[in-house]
């Protein structure tokens, strides 16, 4: 249970992001159900993989940005609500923590992302830095894109950035961790990847 | 006998007549070759960053207005048609033109730009929708064209204004629509002038032909290639349409020239002498383009105006002869002035260094060929706003300095580097005092000693030993004698030639005294002293000697901007970049230099470094900056070296680097210090970009009231103290003598930390 709390509140950091899919695979993974994968990598899928596949999936054809969604929404049904009340008052995902400018240009990233543009979707998400760059979201967001091209040194750099920006705040923290987490897996450190599976375990607590 | 001549004759009417029809068979696959394959060697074009407009933007009214005028976009009483914008009060209102990016197509916008609170407070769509963000087109800045080259801007026929087609085709050649390429009333004309003159002198040339003249042959006049022209002038009618034809005509000829440049087409034409695309061209303006085609030098706009404009209103008359335009229009364009761009404006080819910086950098992936004939559309982060500003430092510091010193005018140099720090992208560069003119890129290629700008690479080696040195640590400025191992002996001095006994850290380097620094790099070790450069990012680590703490290492302003922008991103280092992204000529994206960081020096330690950095300027070497703006929160470095050579600053706030060298091309003496000459051109630069502050306390740095002199602990009780950053756990422990080392005095300076006292 306590997994399933952590990986909704992980899935509400990129809120509406839900729509979208990661190149080459048919899971989607934003938001994130599960730590962050990248191609040709097969190790690290956890448990709650067959959850995401069974849960009614509304969002594989829907092609819209993710402004469409409500903010912060999560793409899958809530079944129940988060049992704790949240004692971190500050940003909890993008929309919390961005101007009008840089969330529209990162819902462009997430329309190319979905089209499977990877590239497009970096330089969306490069122009928004150019407006708020120390938007410790943005920094993750383009994290994510790196990894899923399989260029697993500048996901960790970028996750590192948003650690360095993130002043404790949790939902930054855990994502982070957990793309670090991805890109050691598959670059095929266990024990590394186990160390940051450890911080963004801690991280995933104190969200709650 | 005579049947022997007939059959001769008949042999040899048959071979002419073979011989004809082969090479009419050899012009015939000559000719569809060239223009069915890449009919125009098409220079890589250089895009400006553009200008995101967006709500909470720091920008202007004026600010936008002056991208716009830089654009060409024209000040109009109704704004419909792209290019055209009204500033009324707070509101700017704007019809954009579209644009083809790397990254999508940005539409034309027709909105209203509000602003207010310093900065853009909205932007209103037609129908009242707010518009979350939008982008101008970008400038054009250059383009990598061969030596003695064609340059060029290619245009499609449908996006050429009919009225530039119908007055075309009424100057050059009226029966163009229904000709085969030769127009035969047009050449008898020229021919009996020609025989009165007794040679070539006039050419009753269809448009056509003088698209086979400019594509194939000399402008040689001989019968022969007269005769040739025809020929292949048939040929061409014969295969291609009179669309295909006329839209190679419009990008195919000559036009003007532009230093080594020649200026090709309608399309390049049109933002050379005014600036703007051709679909927003006016009659008048059309009407000088048309008239030049007879003879770009002849009647060059520039050089011989009143030519000019008397074959420009003899196209307007044409035009109204032909019902184009109506009398009233023509009567106002006729008035109208030529309206060309001056040459001192910023036209394309105006930024030669960065353009030289972005051919360089293109160079390493492209083949020089590919770079000249592809049509390749490379996209910067180059600033025009910034680089105007820095320009207008360097002319107005250099002049200043010259008159104040009694140096002799013009006799210093200058070159400069900004960057942005968060990205790493190169916002503009100066390459010397005459930023329009093409000659030796000093911010590329002026490698200097850098001096002092060395000596915080020194601080960074030691603040990154927490458990051996902080800000406040005491260092001996005391005599130093090395002997080399060539057997020399070094014995540096202060510039002041004065010794200055035990000085805290922060204050050796905000001083800048050359013994403290040495004993620092000696206690730290050289080594870890020439890692810092790798560290922040420099290509070449260098020879760990002792002189290194003095900066006995070349370094051009570009590599200094390199490791200043990384001590400014705080731990992460960007490799500084110029290009974003390159398409290729139809507009499809080929490459994009993403953003690349790599972890650089302990973020811990660069947050103390850049607090001392801020000492230079509070009370240091550039205290002098606060003539031109509030020091408050930026950091930087003098550099000075041997006998005053070359005068450096470099510094920073949260968003914004610069790099300014100042020295002499024949290396004598410049007879100007860092302080005296480069950071008076820095500060000039830096109060014009408005840079945002530094978070001096932050990056976990935990800060206390201290005595620096005694490297202990102050109250309320002690007159010098500051308030200084450490690193968790190496704060002093030790209470200073004027401290009243009370548990009272302690609470009260926290008390007064937060009232900031």
């Amino acid at each position: 249970m306590k997994y399933f709390v952590t990986s909704l509140l992980l899935g509400l950091l990129l809120s509406g992001c839900g729509s979208l899919r990661q190149q080459g695979q048919n899971e989607p993974v934003w938001p994130y159900p599960e730590p962050p994968v990248v191609e040709d990598d097969g190790r690290n899928h956890r448990g709650s993989r067959s959850r995401e596949q069974t849960a009614p999936d509304t969002t594989t054809s829907d092609t819209k940005p993710f402004g469409t969604r409500p903010w912060g929404g999560p793409a899958q049904p809530l079944p129940e609500e988060p049992e704790a009340v949240p004692s971190f008052s500050g940003p909890k995902n993008l929309r919390d923590d961005a101007g009008p400018a840089a969330i529209a240009l990162a819902d462009q990233a997430a329309a190319l992302r979905n089209q499977g543009d990877l590239q497009g979707a970096a330089a969306q998400l490069e122009r928004a830095l150019r407006i708020e760059p120390r938007n410790a979201f943005l920094w993750l967001l383009l994290g994510q894109i790196h990894l899923e091209q399989a260029d697993t040194d500048q996901a960790r750099q970028m996750a590192h950035r948003a650690r360095s920006l993130a002043s404790g705040n949790p939902y930054v923290l855990g994502p982070a961790w957990r793309i670090a987490e991805a890109a050691w897996r598959a670059e095929g450190d266990a024990a590394q990847a186990e160390d940051a599976a450890r911080s963004a375990e801690q991280a995933e607590l104190s969200q709650t | 006998m005579r049947q022997r001549l007939l059959v001769a004759g008949l042999v040899f009417v048959c071979l002419a007549a073979s011989a004809l029809a082969l090479y009419t068979f050899r012009l015939d696959a000559e000719l569809r070759a060239r223009f069915d394959g890449v009919r125009w060697a098409l220079p890589a074009q250089i895009y400006a960053a553009p200008l995101d407009i967006y709500a909470g933007r720091r920008l202007s009214p004026n600010d936008v207005v002056h991208e716009l005028r830089r654009l060409g976009y024209r000040a109009r009483d109704t704004v419909e048609r792209p290019g055209t914008y009204a500033l009324r009060g707070d509101s700017l209102e704007l019809a954009s033109r579209g644009f083809q990016f790397w990254d999508g197509t940005e539409p034309a916008r027709q909105v209203s730009i509000g602003f207010g609170d310093g900065g853009i407070r909205g932007i209103t769509g037609p129908a009242g929708n707010q518009v979350p963000i939008m982008r101008l087109d970008p400038m054009l800045i250059g383009s990598i064209f061969p030596k003695h080259g064609e340059d060029r801007v290619l245009v499609r026929l449908e996006d050429v204004p009919p009225l530039l087609l119908d007055t075309l085709i009424a100057v050059e050649d009226g029966d163009f629509y229904s000709h085969y390429g030769i127009d035969w009333s047009g050449i008898a004309r020229a021919a009996w002038a020609n025989l009165q003159a007794g040679g070539v002198v006039q050419g009753g040339s269809t448009i056509t032909q003088q698209l086979i003249k400019n594509f194939f042959l000399s402008s040689e006049r001989t019968w022969i290639r007269k005769a040739k022209e025809a020929l292949m002038a048939v040929l061409l009618e014969i295969h291609y349409s009179k669309e295909e034809i006329l839209e190679a005509y419009l990008n195919e000829v000559y036009l003007g020239q532009d230093g080594p440049r020649a200026v090709h087409g309608f399309g390049l034409a049109s933002v050379f002498y005014f600036g703007k695309p051709l679909g927003e061209l006016l009659p008048e303006e059309v009407a000088l383009l048309v008239g030049i085609v007879k003879g770009p030098s002849y009647y060059n706009p520039r050089r011989n105006p009143q030519r000019a404009l008397s074959r420009r209103n003899l196209v307007i008359e044409r035009m109204a002869g032909d019902g184009l335009i109506s009398e009233p229009e023509a009567s106002q364009a006729a008035d109208a002035s030529l309206g060309v761009r001056a040459r001192g404006d910023r036209g394309t080819s105006q930024y030669p260094a960065y353009v030289d910086l972005v051919r360089r950098q293109l160079q390493a992936q492209y083949r020089e060929e590919d770079l000249t004939s592809e049509g390749l559309r490379i996209f910067t982060a180059f600033d025009p706003r910034v680089q105007a500003a820095a320009e207008r430092a360097i002319r107005e510091g250099l002049d200043a300095i010259e008159q104040g010193r009694k140096i002799e005018a013009g006799t210093l140099e200058a070159a400069a580097v900004v960057t942005s720090v968060e990205t790493g992208e190169i916002l503009a560069l100066v390459g010397g005092r005459q930023a329009g003119y093409a000659g030796f890129n000093r911010s590329l290629d002026a490698k200097r000693p850098i001096g002092s700008l060395a000596k915080p690479l020194v601080y960074l080696a030691a603040l990154s030993k927490p458990d051996r040195y902080r800000l406040t640590t005491l260092l001996p400025d005391a005599p130093v004698r090395l002997e080399m191992p060539n057997g020399t002996v070094w014995m540096p001095e202060n510039y002041d030639r004065e010794l200055h006994g035990d000085v805290p850290i922060f204050e050796a380097l905000s001083k800048s005294y050359n013994l403290a620094t040495v004993q620092l790099a000696l206690g730290v070790g050289m080594q870890d002293v020439a890692r810092q450069y790798v560290l922040l990012g420099d290509d070449t680590k260098p020879a760990p000697l002792p002189s290194l703490a003095l900066g006995a290492v070349e370094r051009s302003p570009l590599e200094v901007a390199q490791l200043y922008n990384s001590i400014g991103a705080g731990g992460f280092v960007t490799p500084l970049q110029a290009i974003r992204d390159v398409q290729d000529r139809m507009g499809q994206p080929l490459e994009r230099y993403g953003r690349k960081l790599r972890g650089g020096p302990d973020a811990g330690a660069i947050a103390l470094l850049q607090w001392a950095m801020n000492r230079v300027m509070i009370d240091g070497t550039a205290r002098s900056a606060a003539r031109y703006l509030q020091p408050g929160a930026l950091a930087g470095k003098t550099g000075t070296t041997d006998e005053l050579r070359d005068s450096w600053f470099a510094g920073f706030g949260s968003d914004v680097q610069a790099t300014v060298w100042v020295g002499r091309d024949d290396n004598k003496p410049a007879g100007l210090t860092g302080a005296s000459g480069a950071l008076q051109l820095w500060a000039r630069l830096m109060a014009s970009l408005d840079p945002r502050p530094l978070d001096l306390y932050g990056a976990g740095a935990e800060p206390a009231w201290v005595v620096p002199a005694a490297d202990a602990l102050a109250d309320t009780a002690c007159m010098d103290r500051l308030l200084v950053p450490y690193l968790p756990g190496s704060a002093p422990v030790e209470w200073a003598p004027c401290a009243r080392q009370s548990e009272q005095g302690q609470d009260n300076s926290f008390w007064e930390r937060l009232f900031g006292s």
